[in-house]
């Protein structure tokens, strides 16, 4: 067994902008782990731009804004074990750790869960059908293409309008592949309108909004898929049943929180992120453990995520130092109207917090409230883009003083 | 006369814009705020864009190095440039940020390496 303050499990920008700022903090012992073979996590793969305008204002790639925290890393000393993947998280703070040689167990004072998110699969939209080659998550396509280099396919339909559906579709396009078309359920497109711009409109990939794929045709590669519209009951209509003719069919149906390890430790979860239930310093209902990034909720923005990892990071370095109070039921957050998730789910630290919020169905101009702690104007809210809002310290003092539990309504009105 | 509708993108709003061009004068309706307008103007004059794509890596573990503009390139010079650059091989070592093609294709910009290969 090692003893260790700071184990932060996942090299992505999550877990990389925790280990650079646990570090600052004056923490001296800490590992990151990461199964893969380089850190950055999925930045790695994501050459596009569209990165970094909150936090350097500039318009960076992936790679390039991985970059930046990997150096800081180094110029830091923080040890990062690549190849290395946690396979276990006990109660007690207790990690396995298993590279290709050997298994070591770890006591950690504090852990930083910074596993990220994986791609919902086939089997999880049930589409009828044959089971041909062909049909790839959008993300494990965008991985052989822009890392090992293979085209998935030459014809190509994706279901879901999810920025990595339609970040594919330009690839795609851009390498000479026809892009049949973008088939989403919904009467709007999932992710960024500057993507659906630049991504399809730019390319004249047809999107087609409240469609979806009812069947997958072929023997051994994807040779057409049908495609119906849907009813208002949200069910497909199969008098409206097409076929387009295609050999690839590409999935961006959506993206889930990583998080096995979390419940092997029993930590208690919220079903609306899929992540777990943390305060207002990133931290789980178990004491001295914290989760940031995409394993807690999926972000569209990494920038939010760096944040997320510095966030966790000064709580952990409080918690290692002893100088944060002890664990306790705060104030928690409800849904209110028009609101699908909110994190941190609950505030028990006096301090500055960012919430970041969903809305459920796609509004005009609103205004975002949360208790009268804080208050918003958006012009737009969709579920797509997630909303900031920041709760001052002052805010959170009162509310915290006398200390016992509450809760705070967050809502959406449209104006 | 030709219309044309631009969806402006500056901001998550997303203002849906008309743009009317009547003897060589272009009249844009339907933004919300002058940044827009001049964004939607240059759309409508001449749309660019940043190109980001992948090379093949010469040798070395690493099959493809990613790749991008230094700056926005006219959009219909993106499929021409991405032709263009299934000829051109990056040979290691590569830093970040390194020119691998100068002026490409006379766009005025450099294809710079936004990522390492040793
Ligand atoms: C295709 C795509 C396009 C995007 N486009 C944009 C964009 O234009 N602009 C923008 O701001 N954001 C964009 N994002 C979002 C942004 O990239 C993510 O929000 C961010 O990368 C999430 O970071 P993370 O650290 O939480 O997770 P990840 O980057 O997924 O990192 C998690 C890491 O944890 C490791 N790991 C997981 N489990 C274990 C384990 N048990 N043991 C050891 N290691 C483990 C993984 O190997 C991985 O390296 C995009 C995301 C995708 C997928
Ligand atoms: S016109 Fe102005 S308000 Fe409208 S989307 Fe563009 S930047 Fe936003």
């Amino acid at each position: 067994m090692i003893d260790l303050d700071l184990a932060v499990i996942g090299a992505g920008p999550a877990g990389l902008a925790a280990a650079v700022r646990a570090r600052k903090e004056g923490i001296r012992d800490i590992v990151v782990f990461d199964r893969d073979d380089r850190p950055g996590g999925i930045l790695n793969q994501c050459i596009h731009t569209g990165f970094g305008l909150l936090r350097f204002d500039e318009d960076l790639t992936g790679p390039e804004y991985a970059y930046r925290f990997v150096t800081e890393v180094n110029r830091l000393k923080v040890p990062v074990e690549l190849g290395t993947a946690v396979v276990e998280l006990a109660k007690d703070r207790i990690l396995t750790a298993v590279n290709g040689k050997k298994a070591s167990k770890y006591r950690c004072r504090a852990i930083i869960l910074a596993m990220g998110c994986r791609e919902r699969t086939r089997n999880a939209v049930m589409i009828p059908g044959t089971r041909p080659a062909g049909i790839f998550t959008a993300g494990k396509a965008q991985r052989l293409m822009n890392i090992d280099g293979y085209l998935p396919g030459k014809s190509i339909v994706i279901l879901g309008s999810g920025d990595i559906g339609m970040i594919m579709a330009r690839r795609l396009a851009l390498e000479g592949c026809e892009v049949k078309a973008v088939v989403e359920k919904n009467l709007y497109a999932g992710g960024l309108i500057r993507n659906k711009v630049q991504c399809l409109d730019d390319f004249s990939i047809p999107l087609l909004l409240g469609h979806t794929v009812t069947a997958i045709h072929g023997e051994y590669r994807v040779e057409k898929v049908t495609i119906c519209t849907m009813n208002e009951g949200g069910e497909p209509d199969e008098r409206t049943a097409k076929d387009i003719e295609c050999d690839t069919l590409l999935l961006s149906v959506g993206l889930i929180p990583e998080n096995e390890l979390t419940r092997m430790a029993g930590i208690g979860m919220d079903r609306s992120t899929g992540g777990a239930f943390v305060d207002n310093i990133l931290e789980t209902e178990t004491e001295g453990v914290f989760s940031c990034g995409n394993v807690l909720h999926v972000s569209d923005i990494v920038d939010y995520v760096s944040l997320e990892g510095e966030i966790a990071a000064s709580g952990a370095a409080g918690r290692i130092r002893g100088v944060l109070s002890e664990k306790r039921y705060g104030k928690r957050f409800v849904s209110g109207r028009n609101i699908r998730q909110i994190v941190p789910q609950s505030i028990t630290q006096e301090r500055e917090t960012p919430l970041f919020i969903r809305v459920q169905e796609p509004t005009g101009p609103a205004r975002i409230t949360a208790g009268d702690i804080a208050r918003k104007r958006v012009p737009v809210a969709r579920p797509s883009e997630m909303i900031e809002l920041t709760i001052e310290k002052k805010k959170c003092q009162k509310l915290l003083r006398p200390p016992g539990e509450g809760t705070i309504e967050v809502n959406c009105r449209e104006e | 006369m030709r219309n044309s509708e631009i969806v402006c993108i500056v901001c998550p709003k997303g203002c849906r814009a008309l743009v009317r061009e009547k003897n060589r004068r272009v009249e844009i309706t339907g933004t919300e705020c002058a940044r827009g307008a001049e964004y939607v103007r240059n759309e409508y004059i001449e749309p660019m864009r940043v190109l980001t794509t992948t090379l093949t890596v010469e040798s070395g573990g690493k099959r493809r190095l990613s790749v991008r503009t230094d700056g926005k390139i006219k959009k219909k010079l993106l499929i021409p440039c991405v032709r263009y650059l299934k000829t051109v091989k990056a040979v290691p070592p590569i830093h970040m940020g390194e020119v691998i093609v100068e002026n490409m294709l006379d766009t005025g910009m450099d294809l710079i390496a936004t990522d390492e290969v040793e």
